[in-house]
């Protein structure tokens, strides 16, 4: 026997109830002075006996009452068959996955197969009894319960099954099952049944990630009764025809409107046979930018198409690749991706030392690397935005939030206070380069701690050395490890043949010892003598990159070689990408976007997100800091969304961001035999081939049976018998005879006379 | 009087203006003073035969009508009335419905005893010689009839200094008094009548036997009569100490109440068929009641 309701078992306690009163009357019994005891004696013992028995017969009848009513309310559940007679088939709970999945819209004899999906899961309703209840989860890249408790309101039921639309995505399977189950615990029916109904596409099953799927055993086997996990296939065609557009990559991780960035989509032929679509046409915010015919694409190959655009305005920009072709699948055929492109890139760097003579300075070269290269350049026209303090005059930069990314140019040290307001902008995803020279004070470095309380730079300044190479004029030094760089930011340097980064010397650098036990610290590239040249460390949000050598003549002549412009770029630009919202995002994840101070008048609290089907949701604009947030979580579909601030101008565009899809779903490779039974392993699984097959799966009782109906007769019972014998045991004592006795005053008025009479 | 302590003398000075308030307004609210005079009260006409005293003859009625007429007076007698005074443990009980005097509720004994004192102070008041006989288990005190108006005062003390004590032990006692008390006259009885019943009845004929007249002042609080108790209690005896009963009232309730019934049936009956003024007095009523029956008693004694 098992309990559907445990908890319930506590109330047994309650058996005590009528124990305590009991005790507790007769504990509280109060004192009376009595008269009268000849003829409470005399009473007492012709009735002593009998008040005794009856007191203990609904004594045990009200606990017992109590104790029936704590187990049914328990919900008692006999494994063993119907040992009782009456109980024809307990009602069910039904959880209808439909799989919402991009490959569920593709089209084959004039309707899709989610149309399908939905068509059987009416007719499935239908053959439910009348009091099995149904709740419905709509299984996209994010298991979304559209019905999250069974109900059994038919009208209801159908009516959700007719507003469900597809997801796109992939469907996850383990977390649509789990979903489910959520949604069945919610019921109150001792049977419990999945009904998966999908295009059994082997996208999102991960049966390799077998810890998961032990994972949903367990909770399978952790609830009271087994849900029973009914898989109804529907069919794909053999042949078919797809091309997709599987993904885009941009040249650069920040862009500016300075100059033009590479966008390289990919287009997969996932179908049968080979196509040959039209065109690949680039959109920015819908409107066509660039238009490239194509050559056939091969059955199974992929090609790519290689755009260049030059961004107008900075702001963020949807970026979409469409491939003009008629194939069945028409929902992967365009893929869109949100820019976030900037006016400028704040820099501030923070010099060691000032000189008046031109390149004495510790930044003078950096501020060159990254100011403007030309004079007559028209401003805004570069994205990068240098300002330069010197570290004594370091007070003068008020907010370091300000900026995207912060550069120390040989710091000798930096007041507490300021160091604590760095490490605060580097939690929150500022940028730091660390670039120490002879000046840097190794204490100082070494105890600077973040936010987090660990080291800063992630290493341990040791000393200054001299290289170990001897060259000409008995100069020392060594070199940049091309060949081990292994930092997304220098990989552009790593090829020899590009450029000249291997030919710098670096006669003097700092021995960095990296804290290799933390995991948020990785060595970036390292010199030929085996020491770390680049130390990368990741705080909570932003990046701290420490070199071991300052970017100015001292140390080495790496300024002077052609290479260190592209060098600072990628370095800077790579700092700023965590300062940067994330506009793309993956299903389910939450999208989060600070609104710039300018586009908000101040007095708003609510925004609208519209997802990809135009339904509009409100927001809660979150205060954070000084400026307000936005964070949306409702990312199931794949799609762009766009948040609607309310003061918008334009609030047709709104900002726009991106649930990105799964490249995978275009390609139709279903489940075989040997998945399912590799499935079946984990949790057992019926299969349906068609819908008779289904609604014969749902038929029938499940093993065993709810007994609480008897136990409600019998307390019914108990409940007459404790009433039957309070009644008998009040006409025993003649309670209700015992009317107060006439005496004195209270019968007549005295008749003196009658008396004498 | 100086074997009255101070506090017993200002007890019994309280007794007295209650006795006295209570007389007072019973007779001045109640009648128009029908005794008035009632030394030489007239009764009847009775035509003249000879041997009768021709002081007795009516002139007046002679002069009107020319015949001998003897005006007929009512003889004058005193009547000797004792009190039974309960003073037994069961007497101490007092009830949440009592009534009340100076905001304190009265026990059965008070009641009693104020109803003793008004009894005693009326019967002065009247003329008649009244006597005090306090009791519990045995005879406690016993002040023989006189009608003195000092007398009042020797029973007044008595009844301020007596207080209830042991258990009752009324047909005993009955029959005791109903042999010493040799003339006859009015037995004023006040009590629960907390014994058994047909002892007590056969000591209230001993009464009769002598030719006394009864009134029977049966005193019970509202809560004897109505037991309205409902929940557990621990009741404790009045009269033996260290003796006590806990039980659930309700369960017992019909069974006490039928008891009850049945003894006060009983002496109703039972007083019924001897003739004695039987009179059921809830502690909760006023005194006037025993008063009017008291005056009731003397005047068919009077007839």
């Amino acid at each position: 026997m098992t309990f559907l309701n445990g908890i319930m078992l506590l109330g047994l306690i309650g058996v005590s109830i009528p124990i305590i009163i009991h005790i507790l009357n007769r504990r509280r019994a109060r004192m009376v002075d009595w008269g009268a005891m000849h003829f409470l004696e005399s009473s007492l013992a012709s009735r002593n006996r009998r008040i005794l028995i009856e007191e203990i017969i609904l004594m045990v009848i009200r606990c017992s009452l109590l104790a029936l009513l704590a187990f049914a309310l328990a919900r008692p559940f006999l494994k063993a068959g119907k040992l009782l007679p009456g109980t024809g088939g307990d009602a069910q709970d039904l959880a209808i996955v439909i799989d919402a999945s991009l490959s569920m819209t593709l089209e084959t004899d004039g309707s899709s197969n989610f149309q399908r999906a939905i068509d059987e899961a009416h007719q499935l309703v239908r053959s439910c009894r009348s009091g099995d209840a149904v709740s419905i989860v709509l299984a996209g890249p994010v298991a979304q319960p559209i019905l999250p408790a069974p109900i059994s309101d038919r009208d209801e039921i159908h009516e959700s099954l007719d507003k469900l639309t597809p997801a796109g995505g992939s469907m996850r399977v383990l977390e649509a099952i789990n979903t489910a189950m959520e949604t069945l615990s919610a019921g109150t029916n001792p049977a419990k049944r999945i009904v998966l109904i999908t295009d059994a596409q082997d996208v999102g099953w991960d049966l390799s990630a077998s810890k998961r799927w032990d994972f949903l055993a367990e909770a399978v086997d952790a609830m009271p009764i087994k849900p029973i996990v009914i898989v109804r296939t529907l069919d794909v065609p053999e042949k078919w025809r797809n091309v997709s557009a599987t993904g885009m990559n941009f040249s650069r991780t920040v862009v500016g409107t300075d100059r033009t960035v590479k966008i390289t989509a990919t287009i997969a032929n996932t179908g049968e046979g080979s196509v040959h679509p039209e065109a690949v046409e680039l959109t920015i915010d819908g409107k066509t930018a660039e238009r490239e015919t194509i050559g056939a694409i091969a059955e199974g190959a992929s090609a790519s198409v290689v755009f260049e655009h030059q961004f107008a305005s900075p702001g963020p920009h949807v970026v979409s690749v469409r491939i003009a072709c008629d194939d069945d699948l028409s929902g992967d055929n365009e893929t869109a991706r949100v820019v976030n492109v900037l006016q400028t890139l704040k820099v501030l760097i923070v010099e060691g030392n000032s000189s008046t003579e031109p390149f004495k300075s510790d930044a003078d070269y950096i501020y060159l690397a990254t100011a403007l290269p030309d004079e007559n350049a028209k401003p805004g026209s570069t994205l990068i935005s240098p300002t330069v303090v010197s570290a004594a005059d370091i007070s003068s930069a008020k907010r370091f939030s300000d900026y995207a990314v912060v550069v120390l140019a040989d710091v000798p040290r930096l007041p507490a206070p300021k160091a604590k307001e760095l490490g605060d902008f580097v939690a929150k995803g500022g940028g730091l380069l660390i670039a120490p020279g002879e000046k840097a004070n190794r204490d100082f470095y070494n105890n600077w701690k973040a936010s987090d309380g660990k080291r800063l730079a992630g290493c341990r300044f040791v000393n200054i050395r001299a290289g170990s190479r001897t060259g000409q004029n008995d100069e020392t030094f060594t070199r940049i490890a091309t060949g081990k760089i292994n930092h997304p930011a220098m990989m552009l340097l790593a090829d020899q043949a590009e450029n000249n980064l291997r030919s710098a010397h670096i006669n003097r650098h700092w021995v960095l010892e990296a804290d290799e036990k933390e995991k948020t610290v990785s060595l970036g590239a390292l010199l030929d003598n085996g020491l770390p040249w680049l130390v990368q460390r990741k705080d909570a949000r932003g990046v701290v990159l420490t070199l071991a050598a300052p970017l100015d003549l001292k140390f080495t002549h790496l300024p002077l070689r052609e290479c260190f412009v592209p060098l600072v770029h990628e370095l800077v630009h790579y700092l700023a990408v965590p300062a940067q919202p994330e506009m793309n995002i993956l299903p389910g994840r939450q999208f989060v976007y600070t609104i710039p101070d300018e586009t908000l008048s101040g007095s708003e609290t609510e925004a609208e997100v519209a997802d990809p089907a135009g339904r509009r949701t409100a927001v809660r604009l979150r205060k954070q800091d000084k400026h307000r947030q936005v964070n949306y979580s409702l990312t199931a579909r794949p799609g762009v969304y766009r948040l609607i601030l309310p003061n918008g101008d334009d609030d047709a565009k709104g900002v726009p961001f991106v649930v990105l899809g799964d490249p995978d779903e275009s390609k139709l490779d279903l489940l075989s035999d040997d998945d399912y039974d590799r499935a079946d392993k984990f949790i057992p699984l019926t299969r349906a081939q068609n819908l008779g097959e289904l609604t014969a799966a749902i038929a029938g009782g499940v093993p065993g049976s709810e007994i609480w109906r008897h136990i409600a007769l019998i307390i019914l019972a108990l409940l007459i018998a404790e009433i039957v014998t309070t009644r008998l045991i009040a006409q025993k004592r003649k309670m209700h005879l015992a009317e107060p006795i006439a005496f004195g005053a209270d019968r007549n008025t005295v008749r003196p006379k009658e008396v004498s009479a | 009087m100086s074997l009255l302590d101070g506090e017993a003398l200002a007890k019994m000075q309280r007794l007295e203006l209650i006795a006295r308030g209570v007389v007072e307004g019973f007779i001045s609210g109640r009648h128009k003073s029908p005794y008035k005079g009632f030394s030489v009260e007239f009764a009847e006409h009775r035509e003249y035969v000879p041997g009768d005293n021709i002081r007795d003859l009516d002139w007046r009625v002679f002069g009107r009508s020319d015949r001998y007429y003897i005006k007929q007076y009512i003889e004058e007698t005193n009547l000797r009335s004792l009190i039974l005074l309960d003073a037994s443990g069961s007497m101490k009980y007092t009830g949440d419905l009592a009534a009340k005097h100076n905001g304190e509720l009265l026990s059965k004994f008070q009641y009693a005893r104020m109803l003793a004192a008004s009894l005693g102070h009326l019967m002065i008041h009247q003329q008649d010689a009244v006597g005090l006989a306090t009791f519990d288990t045995s005879l406690r005190r016993y002040i023989p009839a006189r009608s003195r108006a000092s007398h009042l005062r020797v029973i007044l003390a008595e009844l301020a200094a007596t207080e209830p004590g042991a258990e009752t032990s009324v047909a005993k006692i009955f029959h005791d008094l109903a042999d010493r008390v040799r003339r006859r006259g009015l037995i004023v009885i006040i009590s629960d009548l907390f014994d058994n019943v047909d002892e007590i009845l056969k000591s209230l004929h001993h009464f009769r036997y002598r030719r006394h007249e009864v009134l029977l002042l049966h005193v019970m609080a509202e809560e004897e009569l109505t037991f309205p108790f409902d929940r557990w209690s621990v009741f404790k005896n009045l009269e033996r100490s260290g003796h006590h009963i806990p039980l659930d009232p309700l369960s017992l309730r019909s069974e006490y109440l039928g008891k009850v019934r049945n003894f006060i049936r009983r002496l109703e009956i039972g007083c019924g068929q001897m003739n004695i003024d039987y009179v059921q007095m809830s502690t909760k009523q006023n005194f006037d009641i025993a008063l009017a029956h008291y005056l009731a008693q003397r005047m068919s004694r009077a007839r």
